[in-house]
């Protein structure tokens, strides 16, 4: 006898405990997440998530074609091996319906979004097939991910809130899942560790400031989205050029030594013009305000806009050689930061540097590329500590019920809710986000929190809130020891 | 500011866990005979016993595993059980009752 049943809907199967995974990378979360949602324990739409992080992880995998989203086994592989992939794994939660709101709660040293409302749309480019979003967001920039939304269709809105962690909160109701991730309370910047320890604090120093302060890039004040692509296209077409030569001789494997060869001569001219030895020999103070706008002058010498212009008239006119193309790139540099500060130093500051590391350096710098100007705070176990307490204090309110208000706009309230479905801890040691001397201490002090707040290892939790936590790490991890 | 990336140049391809695709029947109890077949178009997914021909369909997403599709069938057979259980429950309690009131005259 044949017994058949069928089952049209997805029954929620009660957990008895409340999941916290712990994973190295940031976007391992992504298959927790998924995991929550297949076993019941996070409905399959209308999730809000609250994110702490220095990070906004809000990219998109630019190849990838939207359709992957709906391959979980093939969008994790992709993750992986990507080397941007630790950021690109929450809008595809988004495209696939199952997230509407994201609340990231930020460090006061990250400042990759305004704080406030955000609403935009991640959807399939109708032309390529490729996932992009709708917002013309300076953090968007640099990918070139903004489409416009009447060009993409299967379009799913996101609700982002940015803010610090709140102080005081009106009241909640409904947050499913909750991102824990270690950087929130210190944070590393991997690239400009390795850059000082190849070039040095000051010229570390220069190369994050040059990458980090062009007017394009700035979150607070933005550029029309046009001026922002044309902008970002001169900046990367001058610094391929200006750190070029690094891969070229790279590719041909010729070690040289640094300023002896033509093309390191012409780059010393690029970096400082006639006096380019003080600045190639690091004198503090060799550049300094010009005389206009958009100009870089030199201690004692002339400004490169003038410097250009001499070159092309010796050139005849056409702009053909190499030193003068170069000065005039240097000149579009310059043109890309303010002009009524002290940033409008910082391309020929940046070619200084970049005329005199050698071709290792200039490999370093090119690998960093605007990785070098991402949040750093290196936090003591005191702020740590304080850190948490904060955060102890905002979950607090939300399990205790209420609605958080997430900025001053009325319009941006959001509703949030006691427990969470879900919380992933990514603990980011492998990738050097977290300085490793302080991994174990941040992890024991982030899950002692989750244990007063939750219940389990011994601690009672906040009463009548849950049936404690239950932590579980992901393959080959164990608990962080030190 | 934008992107972050892995700052560490070898990017480590980390080995997927593979999830169980055949499993033991419920209703006659032998190993590794019930096999799922998904239909992601139509999102409906199937289990089929070899053995005894028993099935269960239900509709799936694009996150569905056969494993869930089977706690899905295992959740619904609780469920059934738990509801004769306690119609049995009630007979009982309604024939005790009745055999009560007989007694009782």
């Amino acid at each position: 006898m044949e017994r058949t049943r069928v089952a049209g809907r997805k029954r929620a199967r009660p957990t008895p405990s409340l999941r916290c995974y712990i994973v190295d990378d940031h976007c391992d979360a992504l298959s927790k997440i998924h995991r929550a949602i297949r076993n019941g324990a996070l409905p399959f739409t209308g999730l809000s998530a609250v994110h702490f992080d220095a990070h906004p992880d809000l990219m998109v995998t630019p190849d990838m074609p939207a359709e992957t989203c709906f391959r979980p086994h093939e969008l994790y592989d992709t993750l992986a091996q990507t080397e941007g992939g630790i950021a690109e794994w929450i809008l595809p939660l988004v495209y696939q319906g199952h997230l509407s709101t994201l609340w990231w709660v930020r460090p006061r040293w990250a400042r990759q979004f305004t704080d406030g409302d955000h609403r935009f749309c991640v959807g399939q480019v109708k032309a390529t097939g490729k996932l992009r979003v709708s917002s013309t967001a300076p953090y968007f920039v640099d990918d070139r991910l903004y489409c416009r939304e009447e060009d993409m269709h299967e379009c799913k809105p996101l609700h982002l809130c940015v803010s610090l962690v709140p102080d005081n909160l009106p009241s909640p109701a409904e947050c499913l899942t909750g991102a824990e991730l270690q950087d929130y309370f210190t944070t590393e910047n991997p690239f400009i560790l390795e850059l000082e320890d190849h070039l040095g604090k000051r010229d570390a120093a220069v190369v994050r400031d040059f990458y980090g302060r062009p007017r394009f890039r700035g979150a607070a004040t933005p550029l029309p989205h046009e001026t922002q692509l044309e902008h970002e296209h001169i900046f990367k077409t001058e610094v391929d050029r200006l750190l070029g030569a690094a891969g070229e001789e790279s590719a041909n494997g010729a070690e040289q030594p640094a300023a002896d060869t033509k093309g390191e001569a012409e780059r010393a001219i690029v970096a400082g013009g006639t006096a380019s030895k003080d600045l190639a020999e690091g004198s503090p103070g060799a550049a300094r305000s010009g005389r206009f706008p958009g100009e870089v002058v030199v201690d004692g010498s002339t400004p490169v806009s003038e410097e250009a212009d001499t070159r092309e008239e010796a050139d005849g006119g056409g702009g053909g050689s190499g030193a003068s193309q170069e000065v005039h790139g240097l000149r579009r540099l310059t043109e890309l930061f303010d002009p009524d500060g002290e940033d409008r130093l910082l391309a020929g500051k940046f070619a200084s540097v970049v005329g005199r590391i050698g071709r290792e350096g200039r490999q370093k710098v090119a690998w960093a590329d605007h990785c070098a100007c991402l949040p750093r705070h290196l936090a003591t176990r005191e702020e740590v500590k304080g850190a948490v307490r904060s955060v102890e204090a905002f979950l607090r309110s939300l399990l205790e019920g209420g609605t958080a208000t997430t900025s001053s706009s009325s319009s941006s309230s959001a509703n949030w809710s006691g427990r969470p479905g879900v919380i992933t801890v990514a603990r980011s040691e492998e990738d050097g986000y977290v300085p490793a001397s302080m991994v174990a201490f941040v992890e024991q002090e982030v899950l002692a929190m989750l244990f007063r707040l939750y219940g389990g290892d011994g601690a009672e939790g906040v009463a009548g809130r849950g049936g404690g936590l239950e932590v579980c790490y992901e393959d080959g991890l164990e608990p962080a020891k030190g | 500011m934008g992107r972050r990336k892995k700052s560490t140049k070898k990017i480590v391809v980390k080995k997927n866990t593979t999830l169980d695709k055949v499993f033991k029947c419920p209703f006659c109890n032998h190993d590794k005979v019930v096999e799922c077949t998904m239909n992601k178009k139509e999102k409906t997914a199937r289990l089929l016993c070899r053995m005894c021909d028993v099935n269960y369909e239900m509709t799936i997403n694009y996150l569905t595993e056969p494993i869930d599709v089977y706690t899905d069938w295992i959740d619904e057979c609780e469920a059934v059980n738990a509801v004769d259980a306690a119609a049995e429950e009630h007979k009982d309690d309604e024939q005790f009752i009745d055999d009560q009131e007989i007694a009782e005259g």
